[in-house]
């Protein structure tokens, strides 16, 4: 078991060492997202009652799209310094890979939102600190790393991965999507726990329910 | 080789004199329904299309987990034939549903949990295909293929319970469409239904196996090639 | 060898004639419908709701846009489909709920919300919510369907017999090379 865990930190804290260097995937996920928000400010009417209504769909359509630009270098830069490779040669089964690289992609994900929420709270005059805003995130992170994580391996050999991933990803996520829009909405109009347990438990069912068939599917996506 | 001409095939000529009943039924001997009109006639082409575009859905996820199993090429051969022609049936149901939406809901297109789920389906068998033509041939273009449509059919049941959910958060503005009301036709809908039902999955079947032909046609072009090239091997 | 080409060619050719004609025919009879049957039809606003002391209605007054005011009498069987103001749709008949239907005829009146009915002999057959169109206009919708679907339907087929004409003689050509 610890081995399991000590293998998985491996994975995911030799992504962490990469990125704190060349700081490649925070960097596009968040300079993104806050670009996508930008955007917006000027592009809609932002009154008081507009900013309630449209700044979730807003902010997570952001992140979302942010993140799929992210996940695209989690296996790219793999490819580029053919260490991908070496990966596969270790003697460690594929889902542990699967879920070592998820984690990283977690992480990344889980950085870029400590950026982008607060601005989004900034810019859109919106009260968002709360806990119930810390499991929204936490939730849609998990899913976006655990189903980014897979097409992401499963697009790596495609030349026209930057168009072949958010083809793939964002379909699948809408139900993930829906939830943190639906929940987030809830919470900037002072809803409760109550009123967002549906949508957070659809989105654990989603989260739970992708992670354990991508780990079990993931070896077929490797395999050479 | 296939020494019969194309048009003798039984599956056509049932499917074409299948259809001609079912048209029949759906304009001459059906009356028209006094809430909707004329227009409620699109339910017998709309329906049984809907039926057509779910059944390749759910071919395309079975014969991936039996590739993923059996690793025996024509089960990937079946899935990217039956994504194909269920991805015609889709773009089908989508267009005939929002016609039919216009006159009898006053809008192309809502938020209503089905019409949701359809159209994000539409999006992931879209992908499903493109993924297709975009990897380079080989086993593992077909494994990874398999998982996209396995994942396909896991994800339809948690984008309907979603887009339910969401529906139910933003009610529509145009509510409770003569479509949810009692029909005025009792049992004479139901055959027409399932007439045109019939006659429809027999076109799909016999559209899948003419796309699984050609599917094979070029697994043979792909051996052939092979052969030609390395002298001594046929 | 383009065998696949003449079957799909001659499915298609069948698929049409028979569509077309059927659609043909339906179209001439619907009209011929409209302009036989006894029913005529009528288009405007509720004036007027009269109902007995039990609430069971008796007579109706419609206005039609040139202000003409036509009144009309039920039957039992005259068959409700009306709108609330949400757009909830009621669909009944009288002789199932006679007093919602005079509530949601005098809902129509207040609201001024246009109504159609059916009427023959001065006896509505049914009152129902106006038509989003003339009846030509809904037939164009359901010609929209058929057309646009077929259309994509043969494309699709035409496309796949071109394919596996194409492939047949790549297939032939290789096999020559070979032997």
């Amino acid at each position: 078991m610890t081995d399991t865990i000590l293998v998985i930190w491996a994975i995911a804290r030799k992504d962490l060492v990469l990125e704190i260097r060349n700081k490649d995937v925070v960097v596009a996920i968040t300079g993104f997202a806050l670009l996508v928000l930008a955007i917006f400010t000027f592009a809609v009417d932002l009154s008081q009652m507009n900013a309630k209504l449209i700044g979730p769909g807003v902010l997570w359509a952001a992140i979302a799209f942010a993140g799929v630009t992210g996940l695209n270098r989690a296996f790219a830069s793999e490819i580029e310094s053919s260490t991908l490779e070496a990966l596969l040669i270790a003697p460690i089964s594929r889902d542990l890979i699967y879920l070592g690289k998820s984690l990283g992609n977690f992480l990344f994900i889980t950085t870029a939102q400590i950026i982008v929420i607060p601005t989004f709270a900034v810019l859109f005059n919106l009260i968002v600190f709360r806990w119930e805003m810390v499991a929204i995130c936490m939730v849609t992170a998990i899913g976006f790393s655990a189903v980014g994580t897979l097409f992401a391996a499963m697009s790596v050999r495609i030349r026209a991965r930057e168009v072949m991933l958010p083809l793939l990803f964002l379909p699948v996520v809408t139900p993930l999507l829906m939830a943190a829009v639906e929940s987030t909405s809830y919470l900037v109009n002072g809803g409760t726990w109550g009123e967002m347990a549906s949508w957070l438990q659809l989105a654990i069912a989603f989260d739970v329910l992708f992670i354990v068939i991508s780990a079990l599917i993931f070896q077929n996506i490797l395999e050479d | 080789m296939n020494k019969v001409p194309g048009y003798l095939d039984p599956l056509l000529i049932l499917s074409t004199a299948l259809m001609g009943c079912a048209l029949y039924l759906i304009f001459i001997w059906v009356p028209t329904e006094t809430n909707q009109g004329a227009i409620q006639r699109i339910l017998y082409f709309h329906v049984p299309i809907a039926w057509g575009s779910m059944l390749g859905i759910f071919v395309v996820s079975a014969s991936s987990i039996l590739y993923l199993w059996k690793k025996d090429q024509k089960w990937d051969r079946l899935a990217v034939s039956s994504a194909e022609v269920g991805l015609t049936f889709g773009a089908m149901m989508l267009l005939s549903g929002m016609i039919w939406a216009r006159p009898v809901w006053g809008v192309w297109w809502t938020g209503e949990a089905k019409l949701t789920t359809a159209l994000i389906l539409f999006f992931i068998y879209v992908a499903y295909l493109m993924f297709r033509s975009y990897f380079p041939p080989g086993t593992q273009r077909q494994r990874i293929a398999a998982v996209i449509g396995v994942i396909g059919a896991l994800d339809a049941p948690i984008i309907y319970f979603a887009a339910n959910l969401w529906s139910q958060a933003h009610p529509p503005l145009i509510t409770g469409p003569a479509a949810d009301a009692d029909s005025t036709l009792g049992s004479e809908l139901g055959i027409v239904l399932l007439m045109s039902t019939f006659a429809f999955t027999l076109l799909f079947v016999y559209m899948v196996q003419a796309r699984y032909k050609i599917r094979r046609s070029e697994d043979d072009i792909v051996d052939l090639k092979r052969a030609t090239t390395t002298p001594g091997v046929s | 060898m383009n065998t696949k080409l003449t079957g799909a060619k001659t499915g298609i050719i069948l698929f049409m004639a028979i569509t077309t004609t059927l659609t043909a025919i339906f179209i001439a009879s619907e009209v011929s419908i409209a302009k036989a049957s006894e029913e005529s039809i009528l288009s405007g606003i509720v004036v007027g709701v009269e109902t007995d002391s039990n609430g069971k209605l008796i007579r109706l007054a419609v206005s039609d846009s040139s202000g003409q005011i036509t009144t009309f009498e039920f039957s039992p069987k005259t068959q409700f489909g009306l709108e609330n103001q949400a757009g909830d749709r009621w669909i009944s008949s009288l002789a199932e709920n006679p007093s919602e239907a005079a509530r949601r005829l005098n809902d129509h009146r207040k609201r001024f919300a246009p109504i159609t009915v059916s009427h023959a002999n001065g006896i509505a057959s049914s009152i129902v919510e106006r038509q989003e169109g003339k009846l030509e206009t809904n037939l164009g919708y359901l010609f929209a369907v058929f057309a646009t679907t077929w259309i994509l339907f043969f494309a699709y087929v035409l496309y796949m017999g071109q394919k596996q004409r194409v492939l047949q003689y790549e297939i032939t050509r290789l096999k020559n090379q070979l032997e």
